[in-house]
């Protein structure tokens, strides 16, 4: 029997709505939903995901990371993830745990691929020899502050591209090449950090708490004094004396500080001594210029070089 | 035995041998599933092995924690009753925690308190259902208002406001399960709720007079009971980010004790079918600093204790003639509440002040209040002091005043969970 003309345009109708969605543009898929821990690995997300994420940071870049106030947002946040990414050494040990569990996010679970420790695979400091709360808040597996190691960046983000790919293997092509422009950039800013470094080298400094440790390590300078006479333990009248007679007999000319311990005893000690306080973000957003890594680094090479009156210029 | 009858038929058909060897295949068979769980003697109950370690083992320990609680005050009263101080080693929570397996996890709190041992915790949770809900079972902290599911150490102030204890206890554990299960609203907002189930929730709270000479009937829950007679709590809450810096919990809770007696205690005086129940609303907000050092935290409870709230011994106008006594109950409704603002300056540093007022239950319209000054040091993240200055007013009873200080320790991961 001959197909009537109605039947074939209907025939071909449902062959066009058969074929044509394969060849339609496909829709967008929804982005990756990362959560960090700190604005550090948050940025970093950003910058290597592109488009294909949707990132938020648990913590503010301004907040002391050891006690970061814990919000409903930050549950609501870590039960939808895709992706989760802490730095790992204890950092977020204080309020990080419990939030995980209530979570009950299958995804991002310790072990699971949208879990991502960032520390794993780097050579920690300040390792305790053994483990008492009498040398006070230590970290047990070391210090974990190491986003302030010049050469952290690095290691965090190659610890995010990892995660991305290993989360979302379609998106790896714009993955890579995100992650080489922006080990592109680092790599220019780089060489002057290594230059402000050699004329660094050899300086001593005084620290509030242990969070720049990597950061004067790497500039192969020295932590003379620390005024908290152990991690986390306020200092009595006896240790800020003992800090002074210190920094004095050592020649100590800056007192690093973040904005949560940079209070009138850091001031009353700065002028004791005649030394310059530096306020440093410990943290991405932890000042306004501190916008993403990279800028962080650089604005805290260049206050440290000002306050030496070394020349330093920030991309 | 049954293999012995079942070689029977073979060595009757002339098959010795074949009966022997299936013997000894059976025997060989049933000594091989014996070896596969740790040797136990015939009809002991089955049971697996010890997870890949043996009784001596250290690994898969449990974590271990401490937290120790000195109480130093002194105390002046506007009555008969005696001043002066007290020291006294307030506290002491041995919390024993870990997982059982991927899905359940136990914890046990074992008390030292007023110089009595005693367990107050012991509870498994389930984790292991779909979505966000789970199941907790045992011995625990009931979930009302903000502060009973806190041990004493853990509050803000150096005693549970007058309030909570008078109308729930010192402390509410009790023996039950609890359902409980949270959802996200929006991007900002999380709903918790839970239901529980218990065998006996009448905590303290009941009051009691402390003047008198004379002993009340006291509240007994049976044994056994009717599943609708079992106590119940529940509770709905509420949490939303505020801005960028701030968080507003508000939230509704009650507790039913639908079946209970007062027994005169040395008698066989006994008042049956009663009931009472509180309902609680709770509001707070908290705003800390872009940094987290500063920090304002302003709230409250309000509660209501309706039903059979107390019970008295009448002697029918004969103090001679104890046959005639009888137990008189107060079928009645009271209402309290708690207010608070506590601010913080440092990381280690705070003060605040607390106002709890309640109508007492019992007859008459009485009423009590205190007011609560209270300062928190923290002398390191795992040592606190606090000094506390509280005036309560009682009227019907002595008016008092109390300088307190508290040192706390913890020692080990002592967490009991998120604080929500």
């Amino acid at each position: 029997m001959k197909t009537s003309n109605m039947t074939r345009r209907v025939l071909f109708l449902l062959l066009a709505l058969v074929i044509c969605p394969r060849f339609a543009p496909s829709a967008p898929e929804d982005p990756l939903t990362v959560v960090a821990t700190i604005p550090d690995l948050a940025k970093l997300a950003e910058e290597i995901g592109g488009a294909r994420v949707q990132v938020r940071s648990l913590s503010k870049g301004t907040e002391n990371l050891h006690a970061v106030h814990v919000r409903p947002s930050m549950l609501v946040s870590l039960s939808k993830a895709d992706l989760f990414l802490e730095m790992g050494l204890s950092l977020e040990a204080a309020w990080l745990p419990e939030l995980l569990l209530k979570a009950k996010n299958e995804r991002i679970q310790v072990g699971a691929p949208g879990f991502q420790n960032c520390s794993d695979g780097w050579d920690a400091i300040g390792v305790p020899a053994e483990l008492s709360r009498k040398d006070g808040d230590v970290h047990p597996q070391g210090n974990p502050h190491f986003n302030l190691d010049p050469l952290g960046g690095a290691h965090l983000a190659e610890r995010v591209h990892a995660a991305l790919v290993r989360v979302d293997p379609l998106g790896r092509e714009l993955y890579d090449r995100n992650f080489e422009l922006w080990k592109k950039r680092l790599t220019e800013r780089q060489k002057a950090w290594q230059e402000l470094a050699k004329q660094l080298a050899g300086k001593k400094v005084a620290v509030y708490h242990t969070e720049y440790d990597y950061f004067v390590k790497r500039l192969d300078m020295k932590v003379a004094a620390s005024i908290e006479p152990k991690p986390g333990i306020p200092p009595g009248p006896g240790d800020i004396a003992e800090v002074i007679k210190t920094m004095k007999a050592e020649g100590v000319e800056v007192i690093l500080t973040a904005a949560w311990s940079n209070s009138r005893l850091v001031t009353d000690i700065a002028a004791k001594t005649g030394a310059k306080v530096v306020e440093l973000p410990n943290q991405v957003d932890g000042a306004s210029w501190a916008t993403d890594w990279i800028a962080l680094m650089d604005g805290m090479h260049e206050r440290l070089a000002t306050a030496y009156g070394i020349d330093f210029k920030r991309s | 035995m049954h293999t012995y009858r079942r070689i029977r038929p073979c060595i009757a058909l002339g098959g010795q041998r074949l009966g022997f060897y299936s013997f000894a295949i059976l025997s060989s068979l049933s000594l091989a599933t014996a070896q596969r769980a740790e040797v136990a003697s015939p009809g002991a109950p089955a049971r697996g092995g010890l997870g890949q370690s043996t009784r001596f083992d250290n690994e898969f320990n449990p974590a271990i924690s401490l937290a120790a609680d000195l109480l130093f005050d002194w105390m002046e009263f506007d009555g008969p009753s005696e001043d002066g101080q007290n020291l006294s080693l307030r506290r002491v929570d041995l919390l024993v925690a870990d997982w059982i397996d991927p899905n359940a996890f136990v914890w046990a709190t074992i008390a030292y308190e007023e110089g009595e041992l005693g367990l107050d915790e012991t509870a498994m949770e389930y984790v292991g259902l779909p979505g966000n809900h789970s199941l907790r079972g045992g011995r625990f902290f009931i979930d009302f208002g903000k502060q009973m599911q806190m041990h004493i150490e853990q509050l803000r102030t150096i005693d549970r406001p007058l309030v909570l204890r008078d109308y729930l206890g010192e402390e509410l554990a009790a023996d039950g399960l609890q359902w409980d299960n949270w959802f996200g609203v929006g991007d900002a907002t999380l709903v918790r709720f839970s239901l529980g189930a218990f065998s006996d929730v009448s905590g303290g709270g009941h009051h009691h007079d402390e003047e008198s000479d004379e002993v009340d009937p006291t509240l007994q829950v049976a044994d056994r009971k009717e599943a609708d007679d079992l106590g119940f709590t529940a509770r709905l809450t509420a949490m939303s980010d505020v801005g960028e810096n701030g968080t507003i919990q508000y939230g509704t809770s009650a507790r039913f004790l639908p079946d209970f007696s007062f027994d005169q205690p040395g008698t066989d005086l006994t008042a049956k079918n009663q009931n009472n129940a509180v309902y609680g609303l709770d509001l707070t907000y908290g705003w800390v600093s872009d940094d987290g050092v500063k920090r304002w935290s302003v709230g409250g409870e309000a509660l209501l204790f309706t039903g059979d709230l107390s019970a008295a011994l009448d002697d029918n106008g004969t103090p001679a003639n104890a046959a005639d006594d009888f137990i008189v109950t107060y079928d009645d409704s009271v209402t309290g509440s708690y207010w608070f603002v506590d601010h913080g300056w440092t990381l280690n540093d705070s003060a605040g002040v607390q106002y709890s007022i309640i109508q007492e239950p019992e007859v008459g319209e009485s009423r009590a209040s205190e007011l609560d000054l209270y300062y928190t040091r923290q002398l390191s993240e795992f040592l606190r002091l606090r000094v506390g200055l509280t005036f309560a007013e009682l009227q019907h009873g002595e008016d008092s005043v109390r300088l307190a200080f508290q040192l706390t320790g913890f020692v080990g991961p002592h967490g009991h969970g998120l604080n929500w």
